[in-house]
């Protein structure tokens, strides 16, 4: 067991067994050893089954406008959990005395498709060690790997992989992921063609989207009680996958996270057609940024850009710009 | 075994691309193709070297072609007296799908038993799959969602299929299971199977099949689903409600049916839809029979460990695993019908 293992687990018990919270969420051992589950635990003596480690891939922040109602909930939360909650408080989804933030510095989650490409993850066991290896033990023996050469590419250039909000930390501090700066590179390509090439590239992509709403349900910022594409009358929407439909629910959603999406890369870590997803995000991030100043998920009591009006604000795709 | 009546020959590597230029002289062939830096999908073949045998089972099953996702049943136009009905065409025309993995030919068994298998059979449904030829690849390694062998099937599995081919490294060895497999086979450059090829095939698929444990006993599984069992809550409680393990399934089936209207005509198609979504079960007054993931998730698991069972006499699952991989949050079904058999409730 890892030291921020057992220091979750020793915050967990005391919060529940002191009644500060009614509910702790955070991560068990999943059904294999390289995935991690979202555990929900209300009993001191459960905090045991709380796990930390470079599998704790999940943004559990999706579970608390869920649980509004439940009392208050413990979060173990990543960086990107902490922005996400420090979303769900600014936009009165979850009060923000109802939710304690339990902060753990992030080194990066591994990607599994990089741990074992072809799939064959049968049997496997899997072991991490003190230094930021992992042993991966399968019918083809046994080997070691680093967990920083076989992170997945959100977090390879994650920049608040220390909670910027939190109400108690666990663990050591950690350096900044070694891409940080890099954070809009990955978009670099993309926003240098023209309008029409970003169009026809973005349908290739959704052409294969299976609407599965995967992206969203795993998007805490996507807590709408019914989605555009899920009203029936009128139906916004056609039910119909035709990559016209997809691109329309693709960016619609997109433009509704504007300013509100904290980049924890969910959307596209769960989409089973490997569509990315979040690059249309941190396109978007990328002209809040430029044009507002403004980093979401940094500052409860900040108001997100599209949530206000201010006269001094630029108006470049209006009638002024 | 039909598979011992009809032998088998061996297709060298090599000949793989020029076997695959005759098929499309005569047939439409679907097989897994990479496009662009998409994942491997079953698309109609334009060239025999587009084709992509190694490597994982692709993401999607060749579902699609049989029940595509959405499927144009009739046009209308006009309105009153004047209203005009066109069906959907139908007539198919031979199809070869090449690559199929045995647990996506054993799932079309049970899509047949659903729309076959009833009263009445659904003529789109029934087209596509008279017209359409099967060619099985063995999966020499199983990908770490898979457990076809605990529900029935193997990595070389030949249900449903017409031919088998098994990777011998620089040829593959080509079961022959029926006529028509025969005669796919008819105008190529083959060379009979030796005793030694043959060996080498059975090598290979009980190394495949040693790769993967019998996990529970599934044909047992339906006696012991409860309708108010914990089970359902715990599982449930992460569920985040998307549709990705249905999308994926090769049995899962379900559709919808939708009327778009415009000013002077409109259009009747169905299209895929899921137990998962809040939407499949609430009905136009509001009401909603199944309110939460725990009715959703109990339908998913009840409908293919139970319900087929009891009006088809087999479970509509058969151990892909795609929907293993595909849980964002590790709903694992292996888990869901171990603690099942377990008595866990």
């Amino acid at each position: 067991m890892n030291k921020v293992e057992t220091a979750i687990r020793e915050t967990a018990a005391r919060l529940l067994g002191e009644g500060r919270v009614a509910l702790v969420l955070g991560y068990e051992a999943g059904s294999v050893p390289f995935r991690t589950v979202p555990a929900f635990v209300e009993r001191a003596a459960d905090a045991e089954r709380l796990v930390w480690g470079p599998f704790c891939t999940n943004n559990l922040a999706v579970y608390l406008p869920k649980l509004r109602g439940a009392g208050r909930v413990a979060i173990v939360a990543k960086g990107c959990d902490a922005r996400s909650t420090v979303g769900l408080i600014q936009e009165h989804q979850i009060p923000r005395e109802q939710v304690v933030i339990v902060g753990v510095h992030c080194s990066g989650m591994v990607d599994v498709d990089r741990l074992l490409p072809d799939g064959s993850l049968a049997g496997v066991a899997i072991a991490a060690e003190a230094d930021g290896r992992l042993t991966v033990e399968s019918g083809d023996g046994r080997r070691t790997v680093a967990v920083g050469d076989l992170l997945q590419a959100r977090c390879r250039v994650c920049e608040y992989n220390t909670p910027p909000v939190a109400d108690e930390i666990v663990g050591d501090a950690v350096p900044p992921m070694p891409e940080a700066a890099g954070a809009f590179a990955v978009v670099a390509d993309l926003a240098r063609l023209s309008a029409a090439e970003r169009q026809a590239f973005w349908r290739a992509q959704v052409e294969r989207c299976l609407r599965c709403y995967a992206c969203r349900e795993a998007c805490p910022a996507c807590y709408c009680r019914t989605c555009f594409v899920d009203k029936a009358a009128p139906r916004w929407l056609s039910k119909a996958s035709t990559t016209d439909d997809n691109w329309m629910f693709h960016a619609v959603r997109a433009f509704h996270l504007a300013g509100r999406c904290v980049e924890c890369g969910e959307c596209e870590r769960v989409c089973p057609m490997d569509i990315p997803v979040s690059k249309l995000n941190r396109m978007l991030d990328r002209e809040i940024r430029e044009r507002f100043g403004y980093v979401a998920g940094l500052d409860p009591e900040a108001v997100p850009p599209l949530g206000t009006f201010r006269p001094e604000d630029q108006d470049p795709g209006g009638h002024g710009g | 075994m039909r598979q011992d009546d009809l032998g088998a020959v061996i297709l060298k590597k090599t000949d793989l691309a020029s076997w695959v230029r005759g098929l499309l002289g005569s047939y439409r062939v679907v097989a897994p193709v990479r496009e662009g830096d998409a994942p491997l999908r079953y698309r109609p073949l334009a060239v025999a070297e587009a084709m992509v045998l190694d490597g994982r089972r692709p993401l999607r099953a060749p579902k699609e072609h049989f029940i595509p996702q959405v499927e144009p049943l009739l046009a209308f136009r006009g309105s009153g007296k004047a209203l005009t009905v066109q069906p959907a065409a139908t007539g198919e025309s031979g199809t070869v799908i090449l690559g199929v993995r045995p647990c996506d030919a054993r799932a079309l068994g049970r899509l047949d038993d659903v729309f076959l298998g009833r009263k009445d059979t659904d003529t789109l449904y029934e087209g596509r799959r008279k017209a359409t030829r099967l060619v099985g690849l063995a999966c020499a390694t199983p990908s770490w969602g898979c457990f076809c062998t605990s529900v029935g099937g193997s990595p070389a599995g030949t249900e449903g299929l017409d031919l088998l081919l098994t990777d011998l490294g620089d040829r593959y060895h080509v079961s022959l299971l029926s006529d028509a497999g025969r005669a796919l086979m008819a105008d190529t450059a083959c060379e009979p199977s030796t005793e030694s090829d043959a060996a080498a095939a059975q090598a290979q698929h009980a190394a495949a099949i040693d790769r993967m444990r019998v996990l529970f006993e599934a044909e047992a599984i339906g006696e012991k689903v409860e309708w108010d069992a914990p089970v359902w809550m715990r599982h449930a409680r992460r569920c985040l409600a998307c549709g990705a393990c249905s999308f994926l399934c090769p049995t899962c089936h379900c559709f919808d049916i939708q009327d778009e209207v415009t000013a002077d005509g409109g259009l009747r198609f169905r299209c895929w839809d899921t137990c998962q979504f809040g939407e499949f079960t609430r009905m136009a007054a509001g009401h909603n029979p199944r309110p939460s993931q725990v009715e959703r998730l109990r339908q998913r698991v009840s409908h293919k460990f139970k319900y087929l069972v009891e009006e088809f006499g087999r479970m509509g699952c058969t151990g892909c695993g795609r929907c293993v991989e595909a849980c964002p949050v590790n709903i694992d079904i292996r888990s869901v019908l171990t603690e099942i058999e377990g008595g866990e409730r």
